[in-house]
C-alpha cells in the first residue's frame, strides 16, 4: 500500500508487482465469493412490488423475488460508461485501448460469461473515463461540476483536505449516476474508509500545489473508478 | 440461497478491491491508436442529489436502458420526461421517448442487425449496408413495413452531403457501397461511416433500387429481395459453397428456426440435388432418416439463388446462366435435381412445420424477390421479429410459458401494418420484459 501514492510515477515493474500482489488476489476472491452461486445467470430482486430505490433492498426470497440480469457488453460499455459520467468525449489514445480491451468482453452480456480478465478490462475503461471526468470537472467552476462541487483542488493538504461533506456528495452523486440509486449508508461508510486507507498509506509530509492537486483528483479517480466497475453499474 | 446480507457483502467486496482493481488498471495501459467520434449527445446538467427517486423514474430509467442498450443517469432529463408521461398513464408515448433518441439507433437496434448480418452472428461484425438497412427501416417505420426488409429494393446508405462533408470524407462511389475490397470486413462506405462515428439515426438515407454486379457490370438489381440481397448477406453466405447456406440463413435469421428444427423426413425429395449421396455409407437408410430431412425441404428453396454468386468481394448475378456451383458433384448421384433456372418449391409445409411458418403465399415461385415475399408474409416472420426484439430488449430468450406473449405481439405487429419501432416500444412495456 505504500507505493498507492503517485502510482502514475510508478515504475511499470513496480505497478506490475502491486498487479500480482494485490489485484490478481482480490479479484479472485471476488470470484470465488461473488459468483459461486449464481451460474448460470444472476439473479436481482423484484420484490413483492416496484421497489423503493431511495430505501435498502428488503431481505430476498430467491424464489419469489428474483428475476435475471444481464450486464453491459463489448459494445455498450464506453458510451455507458460515458452517458453515466456526462464525459462527450473521449481522447483517441483512450478509445485505442478501449478498443484493444473490448476483446476480454463479454459480446453477449450474460453474467456467466463474466471472468477476471473481463473485469479487469472494465475496471481499465472506467478508470480512463473517471480520468476524463475529473479532468473536465477540474477546469469547471465549482457550480457548474455534477459530481466534484463541493472538492477544493487547491487545498495544499491534497486528498487530507476533502472534507466528510465533500467526500458524502461525491459519493451520493456517483451513486445515482452510476448505480441509479442512492448509496446505503453501509456503502458510503466502507468507500470512504477504503478511500482514506488507500491515500493515507505513504502521504508525503507536506505538498505542492501540484501535488496536492494530483493527490486530490487521484482521490477522486479512486473512488469514481470503484465505483464505475462495481456490478450495479454494469448491469442492464 | 442468496440474502441481502450476502448480497451486501458481496457488493462491498467488489467496492473493497476497486483500489486493487485501480492499481491493475494503472499496471495494465497499453498504447494502440484510433479515433472514435461520440455517438450521442451527453445530457450536461447539475441536478439535485437528495431528489427522492420515484418508482416511476425508476421506471423510466429500466425502460430507456432496455430499449436503447445504455446506461444513463437516475437524474437524466430525458428520463424525467419519460416520468412525466408514466405518471400521465402514457406508457406508450414514455417509450417512444426512448425510441426517438439516437442511441435506440445507433446501440439497440445496430446490435440486433449486426448479430442478424453474419455468419457467426456477433455484434461485432462491422457496419454494412444489412446494418444500415435495418436501422433506416426501424428509423423509418412510419412509412416502411417491416415486410420490406425482405421484399424492398433499396438499401440505407450515408446522404451524399453528409458523406463529402465528413472529416475526412467518407468514401461514396458505388464501388465503395457495392464492393468489398480485398480482405475488409465491409466496403470501404460503411467501414468509413463506423470510423466517423456518425449518428446513423441521422445521417442515413434511402438509396433506390439495390444494385449488383448483372453479367459483370455493376446495375441495377434485376432480382432484390431486401436484406437477402443485400451485399452483407451476400458476402456472409453466397460465398463459395452451394448457395444452400443462404436458405438455411435466411430461416435462420428470418424464421427463427434452425435446420434441426425444421427438418422433415416426409418432405418430397424430388428437389434434392445431384450432389448428395442418397446411400452415404452405404446406407439409404441415413438418407432417408437424416440427409433428406433437411435437404428436401432447403434444396427444394434452393433454386431461388441459381443466379448469384459472390466473388472478389462482389455480389454476382447472371440472369441468363444458373451458376456452375448449383450443379457441382453432379456424379454422386446423378439421377438427381439439376438446377436449370431460379424456380423453388415450398416443400417446407407437412406436419409442425405448417404450424411453424404459417404460410400465406403460393407454394412455389421464381427468384430470390419471390422468395423473399413468401418469408415476410409468413406468420413465421411476425413471430421471428418478435423474438428478435424480445431478446434484444429484454436480454434474453422467450420462456416456453411465454410463447402465447409472443404470438400476441406478433398478432399485434401484424395489425400495425409491421410498424417495427412500436414493437419493441410494446414489448418493453410487456411487464414480463422491463418492470
Amino acid at each position: 500500500m505504500k507505493l498507492l501514492k503517485n502510482f502514475r510515477d510508478l515504475s511499470l515493474s513496480k505497478r506490475r508487482k502491486l498487479t500480482a500482489s494485490i489485484s490478481l488476489p482480490a479479484l479472485a476472491a471476488v470470484m470465488i465469493v461473488g459468483f459461486q452461486n449464481c451460474s448460470p445467470g444472476m439473479m436481482e430482486t423484484k420484490g413483492a412490488s416496484v421497489p423503493d430505490p431511495n430505501a435498502n433492498p428488503a431481505p430476498l426470497d430467491i424464489s419469489q423475488d428474483t428475476k435475471p440480469i444481464t450486464i453491459v457488453y463489448s459494445e455498450n460499455l464506453l458510451i455507458s460508461m460515458q452517458q453515466m459520467a456526462g464525459v462527450t468525449t473521449v481522447p483517441a489514445a483512450k478509445i485505442t485501448r478501449f478498443l484493444s480491451a473490448k476483446t476480454k468482453i463479454t459480446e453477449t452480456g450474460k453474467v456467466d460469461s463474466v471472468n477476471a480478465p473481463m473485469m479487469s478490462a472494465i475496471a481499465n475503461t472506467a478508470a480512463d473515463v473517471c480520468d476524463e471526468l475529473i479532468t473536465r470537472e477540474r477546469a469547471l467552476a465549482a457550480g457548474d461540476r455534477r459530481f466534484l462541487g463541493l472538492v477544493d483542488f487547491t487545498n495544499i493538504q491534497g486528498s487530507a483536505g476533502i472534507t466528510e461533506a465533500a467526500k458524502d456528495e461525491v459519493i451520493r452523486r456517483m451513486a445515482r449516476s452510476f448505480w441509479g440509486r442512492n448509496e446505503s449508508s453501509a456503502e458510503r461508510v466502507l468507500i470512504k474508509r477504503m478511500l482514506d486507507e488507500a491515500m493515507a498509506d505513504g502521504r508525503p509530509a507536506s505538498f505542492t500545489a501540484t501535488t496536492a492537486a494530483t493527490d486530490t483528483a487521484n482521490a477522486m479517480l479512486f473512488v469514481c473508478t470503484s465505483m464505475m466497475s462495481s456490478l450495479d453499474a454494469i448491469k442492464m | 440461497m442468496t440474502s441481502y446480507s450476502e448480497t451486501t457483502t458481496r457488493t462491498t467486496t467488489f467496492i473493497r478491491i476497486g483500489g486493487g482493481i485501480l492499481l491493475g488498471a494503472a499496471a495494465l495501459w497499453s498504447r494502440p491508436a484510433h479515433t472514435q467520434a461520440p455517438v450521442t449527445p451527453i445530457i450536461q446538467s447539475v441536478p439535485d442529489p437528495n431528489a427522492t427517486i420515484s418508482s416511476h423514474r425508476a421506471r423510466a430509467q429500466r425502460l430507456f436502458q432496455a430499449l436503447t442498450a445504455v446506461r444513463v443517469p437516475i437524474d437524466d432529463p430525458r428520463l424525467g420526461q419519460m416520468e412525466i408521461l408514466l405518471r400521465a398513464n402514457r406508457h406508450q408515448d414514455a417509450a417512444a421517448v426512448a425510441t426517438a433518441d439516437p442511441l435506440f439507433y445507433d446501440v439497440r437496434v445496430r446490435d440486433i442487425a449486426r448479430a442478424m448480418s453474419t455468419r457467426d452472428a456477433s455484434v461485432r461484425a462491422s457496419l454494412n449496408d444489412f446494418v444500415t438497412t435495418f436501422v433506416g427501416v426501424v428509423r423509418d417505420s412510419d412509412t416502411t413495413s417491416a415486410k420490406e426488409l425482405l421484399t424492398g429494393n433499396f438499401i440505407y446508405q450515408v446522404d451524399p452531403t453528409i458523406a463529402s462533408s465528413a472529416t475526412p470524407a467518407i468514401r461514396n462511389t458505388d464501388n465503395d457501397i457495392f464492393t468489398v475490397a480485398g480482405n475488409n470486413a465491409a466496403p470501404n462506405h460503411f467501414l468509413d461511416l463506423e470510423a466517423r462515428g456518425l449518428s446513423m439515426h441521422s445521417v442515413l438515407r434511402r438509396r433506390s433500387p439495390q444494385r449488383a454486379f448483372v453479367n459483370g457490370t455493376l446495375a441495377d438489381h434485376p432480382d432484390p429481395a431486401g436484406l437477402i440481397t443485400s451485399t452483407a448477406f451476400m458476402q456472409a453466405h453466397a460465398v463459395a459453397g452451394t448457395n444452400r447456406r443462404l436458405v438455411e440463413y435466411t430461416f435462420k435469421m428470418f424464421m427463427c428456426v434452425t435446420m434441426p428444427e425444421w427438418a422433415d423426413g416426409s418432405a418430397p425429395d424430388n428437389r434434392v440435388a445431384r450432389d448428395v449421396d442418397r446411400q452415404p455409407g452405404g446406407s439409404l437408410n441415413t438418407y432417408l432418416t437424416s440427409c433428406k430431412t433437411c435437404h428436401a425441404q432447403m434444396d427444394g428453396f434452393r433454386g431461388a439463388f441459381a443466379h448469384v454468386d459472390f466473388v472478389n468481394g462482389q455480389a454476382r448475378l447472371t440472369p441468363a446462366t444458373v451458376n456452375a456451383k448449383m450443379n457441382r458433384n453432379a456424379n454422386e448421384f446423378p439421377a438427381g435435381y439439376q438446377t436449370t433456372n431460379n424456380s423453388w418449391v415450398n416443400h417446407a409445409i407437412n406436419g409442425k412445420n405448417s404450424q411453424l411458418f404459417g404460410w400465406r403465399t403460393p407454394l412455389q415461385g421464381n427468384g430470390m424477390s419471390e422468395f423473399g415475399r413468401a418469408i415476410a408474409e409468413s406468420r413465421g416472420f411476425s413471430r421471428c421479429m418478435v423474438k428478435r426484439v424480445f431478446e434484444g430488449v429484454c436480454g434474453r430468450s422467450p420462456m416456453p410459458n411465454e410463447e402465447g406473449r409472443i404470438l400476441d405481439h406478433a398478432n399485434q405487429f401484424e395489425v400495425d401494418n409491421y410498424h417495427l419501432r412500436r414493437l419493441f416500444e410494446r414489448v418493453a412495456l410487456d411487464n414480463v420484459c422491463v418492470q
